[in-house]
């Protein structure tokens, strides 16, 4: 690699990073993975955005202040060592699943629209009572 | 894990088969996959080579404009360069997490960028000679990119998906940028055109290159199809990119230079002088004009930002001494 000298000490650098061989990264230096959640607004709740890796909570906090507020809203960042969370497995997905229809427990559960067409219809025609069995 | 051990546990696995049926009908129905979730081998392989190139485009791609944020002609857009750079770089450590969950470790990656073995995309081993240049990249290339970014957001790779949402939010402010800066040029003096129409001769070819060569008809791609790991061939979303911005170009009066680019009625397709794609390859193989000196930008940041990661370092270990900081919240 011929050496060139370079006026501006920027391009020197470079030259001369070119023909260092890259020192490997050190073994070791996987620090802790951390969840971290943004609260966008007083009063929303706070919602997981992403994780990262730092060296304490602090840095975790610092870092995921500019990963995931360089942009968009926030009021408050919360971070999380992920080894904190439990989780149930994503393979048991159906122990989430009812055994038999709970459709009692929704809104959508209920049908009231027919038999509020019936008490109008009763109502035009003045029929005698009928008792209504649902 | 190694891949080595992988693919020897998958091979050795009774139930391979049916955990692949499976798997495979997870995500004809339209469902994502999650780190924990099984996987075949071949789609980890792939999907990491896809996201620690796409991981290391965003980190390379930081380069050709970082180097005209001095020189920028405004206030105005050297801020707004600055943001765009700050960016691309926040990008990459999304994608090299992403890629993290399929079981790479970052060092690994890291390493595999800086001795050149890893690949990123041909488009930034070209310098940006001129400002309109910096126009044509910002404008062209990220509109490339977002037409790439919204076909593999629909792929299945929950995480990736997920990243690339928030990619694709933030870069919604590049291409607008760009395209503010070519309109401004075209606008003003014939100098100022002359050299959009320069910058747009020498950078055409590389921009036709970005998305590949023509995908091989194979079962291979065929499988990666069918696994979501790549929604639409290299030549769908180029013609994707060439549908939705040759008119642009050609409204605001500039040339392409390829003579044989036109819209084919019959064949229902954009039609255009192939690429060398023997010329893409040795570019992607790092003989590109910058492929050495953008690797040598990137070994000098790493040094030069040794201090940090040790000090870092220091800070991690003595904290594990120390107690757990007390909750915040009810």
């Amino acid at each position: 690699m011929s050496r060139r000298w370079h006026f501006n000490p920027y391009h020197q650098r470079i030259d001369e990073a070119l023909e260092k061989t890259p020192t490997p990264p050190q073994a070791d230096t996987e620090w802790e993975l951390f969840e971290v959640f943004v609260r966008e607004r007083r009063g929303d709740h706070p919602v997981h955005v992403g994780s990262l890796h730092a060296p304490d909570h602090e840095m975790a906090l610092v870092l995921a202040k500019e990963q995931y507020l360089r942009r968009g809203r926030g009021v408050q960042l919360w971070v999380a060592p992920a080894r904190c969370i439990a989780a149930t497995p994503i393979e048991d997905a159906d122990i989430f699943t009812h055994a038999t229809d709970k459709s009692y427990r929704e809104a959508y559960g209920y049908k009231v629209a027919q038999t509020v067409r019936k008490i109008r219809r009763k109502q035009k025609s003045q029929e005698t009572e009928e008792p209504c069995v649902t | 894990m190694t891949v080595q051990e992988r693919y020897e546990e998958a091979y050795n696995d009774p139930y391979y088969e049916e955990k692949l049926a499976e798997f495979e009908a997870r995500i004809a129905r339209g469902e994502k996959i999650e780190p924990d979730d099984w996987m075949p081998p071949e789609y980890r392989r792939q999907l990491i080579r896809l996201i620690q190139q796409h991981a290391n485009s965003e980190l390379i791609g930081a380069l050709p404009e970082g180097t005209w944020i001095p020189y920028a002609p405004t206030f105005k857009r050297k801020m707004a360069l600055v943001a765009k750079v700050q960016d691309e770089v926040g990008h990459a450590q999304l994608l090299y997490r992403a890629a993290e969950t399929l079981g790479k470790p970052r060092e690994q990656m890291v390493e595999e960028l800086l001795s050149g073995e890893s690949k990123w995309s041909n488009v930034f081993a070209y310098p940006a000679e001129t400002w309109a240049d910096v126009a044509i990249i910002a404008w062209l290339i990220d509109a490339a990119a977002i037409i790439n970014q919204t076909i593999m957001a629909t792929g299945s790779y929950a995480p990736y998906c997920r990243a690339l949402k928030r990619i694709i939010y933030e870069e919604s402010f590049h291409i607008k940028h760009g395209y503010e800066m070519i309109v401004t040029m075209v606008a003003g003096t014939k100098r100022q055109r002359d050299m959009v129409q320069d910058a747009l001769n020498r950078w055409w070819e590389p921009i036709m290159m970005f998305f590949g060569p023509p995908d091989k008809l194979s079962v291979h791609t065929r499988t990666l199809q069918r696994w979501g790991v790549k929604p639409k061939t290299n030549d769908e979303q180029r013609q994707e990119f060439l549908s939705k911005y040759v008119p642009q170009i050609w409204d605001l009066g500039l040339e392409i230079p390829d003579p044989n680019l036109r819209y084919d009625e019959t064949l229902g397709r954009w039609v255009y002088t192939e690429p060398d794609w023997n010329k893409f390859f040795r570019v992607i193989n790092g003989n590109g004009p910058m492929s050495k000196e953008r690797i040598a930008v990137r070994r000098l940041a790493y040094e030069e930002g040794r201090w940090v990661r040790e000090a870092l370092e220091a800070l991690a270990k003595r904290v594990l001494t120390q107690p757990e900081p007390t909750g915040i919240v009810a």
